[in-house]
């Protein structure tokens, strides 16, 4: 991910830049993020999970999507993103035909080193200020390693880190998952110490 | 300087250096020389203002508020966070370069360090389990974030305009514009 301007990018001209272009753009405050690209461990990382989530979810009302719906967090287009991976348990995102997510319940990143600034910090501000997501999940490509804040309440939240060998558990869509399952067919280095995640 | 062609270097040979008669700050995380970001005038103002509400809250107390030239030692790892807070007897008296037992530490962000100081560094200093309390201040807009420890997790809370700032583990409450103090922020920051 690259910041592709320096001056201000109005969501008129971030619409005719997306009509246009092959490539996804996330949006937020005047700048725009080139989406495209990835490593084969960013992918696997986000299929495993997005596929556990997927059966888990299969005749419930919350349904998990990937990487090509929009998110917009604050309820209009600024900022607009597309999170890895993205439970809703909200209808009205998933009807026939919708093509923004208005009421994400979790919301998983996967990260790598040109995003994990903006992961930790901006998305981070953005989706706790959106009164649906109850989890925030981040996910290290470094080392099995994974972060979780939690809403407990309006102004409270909480954040559990998990290494390898662990169990996670995502509340938000009562699961629990072994990380082994989340790095599966990936090298990812297991990580003895958990001191030196990205 | 005793580092080797990949730049790994031993944590003695790390702390045997002469840190203060280098060119600049360094931390040391796996194996590694980490130099450290120069400060602003608003970093400065930051840290001088909290760490005037730190120092007249504790005096008379057994804490003592150290400055970012205080080093915090972490297993392996060797931090200089912008302020740290030890109540610890055995931080206090030794005549030594680290500590190793704060109950408090707070970094004022910048936008290079962010990413830094919520991923690894947050990671390795939950590994001390002395620290009750890890605070991040942002220069760009009035928001401080505040993790408080609670068993195996971190309670998280976000501050902005008007709010009361509550630091449990110095038991200190302020509002957050006196943090802010002398502290010029652009008008409108969206979150």
């Amino acid at each position: 991910m690259a910041i592709q301007n320096e001056r201000w990018i109005s969501l008129e001209e971030y619409h005719e830049i997306e009509r246009n272009s092959e490539i996804k753009y996330e949006y937020s405050d005047g700048r725009i993020y080139d989406m495209s690209g990835g490593t084969s461990e960013h992918s696997r990382i986000a299929l495993n999970l997005g596929g556990i989530l997927n059966s888990h979810l299969r005749g419930k009302v919350c349904c998990v999507f990937n990487s090509d719906m929009k998110v917009l967090p604050l309820g209009d287009e600024n900022p607009t993103y597309y999170p890895d991976i993205t439970v809703t348990c909200n209808s009205d995102d998933y009807k026939r035909g919708s093509t923004v997510i208005r009421s994400p319940r979790l919301i998983i990143e996967v990260l790598s080193p040109s995003t994990a600034s903006k992961d930790r910090g901006e998305k981070l501000l953005a989706y706790r200020a959106c009164a649906s997501v109850e989890e925030y999940v981040m996910i290290s490509t470094r080392y099995q390693a994974l972060e979780v804040y939690r809403r407990k309440s309006t102004n409270m939240w909480e954040n559990t880190q998990y290494i390898a060998e662990q169990v996670i558990t995502l509340t938000s869509v009562e699961l629990t998952v072994p990380m082994a399952e989340i790095y599966a067919q990936t090298d990812i280095s297991p990580l003895a110490s958990a001191l030196y995640t990205d | 300087m005793v580092a080797n062609r990949d730049g790994w270097i031993s944590l003695e040979d790390f702390l045997a250096l002469d840190l203060e008669s280098l060119d600049q700050r360094y931390e040391y995380i796996d194996g590694h020389m980490q130099a450290m970001a120069g400060g602003t005038n608003m970093h400065a103002i930051l840290i001088s203002n909290a760490n005037y509400l730190l120092q007249s809250h504790l005096e008379g107390s057994a804490c003592i508020v150290f400055p970012s030239d205080m080093w915090v030692r972490i297993e392996d790892a060797v931090l200089s966070p912008d302020i740290s807070v030890s109540c610890e007897p055995r931080d206090i008296g030794e005549t030594s370069k680290t500590i190793t037992s704060p109950s408090l530490v707070i970094e004022v962000l910048s936008p290079t360090t962010e990413n830094d100081d919520k991923g690894r560094k947050f990671y390795i200093y939950q590994r001390c389990l002395a620290l009750k309390e890890y605070v991040l201040i942002r220069q760009d807009s009035m928001l401080v974030e505040v993790f408080t420890r609670k068993s195996s997790l971190w309670e998280y809370r976000v501050y902005r305009k008007g709010d009361m700032i509550e630091l449990k583990s110095s038991d200190l409450t302020f509002p957050i514009e006196r943090l802010y103090r002398n502290i010029i922020l652009s008008p409108d920051t969206p979150l």
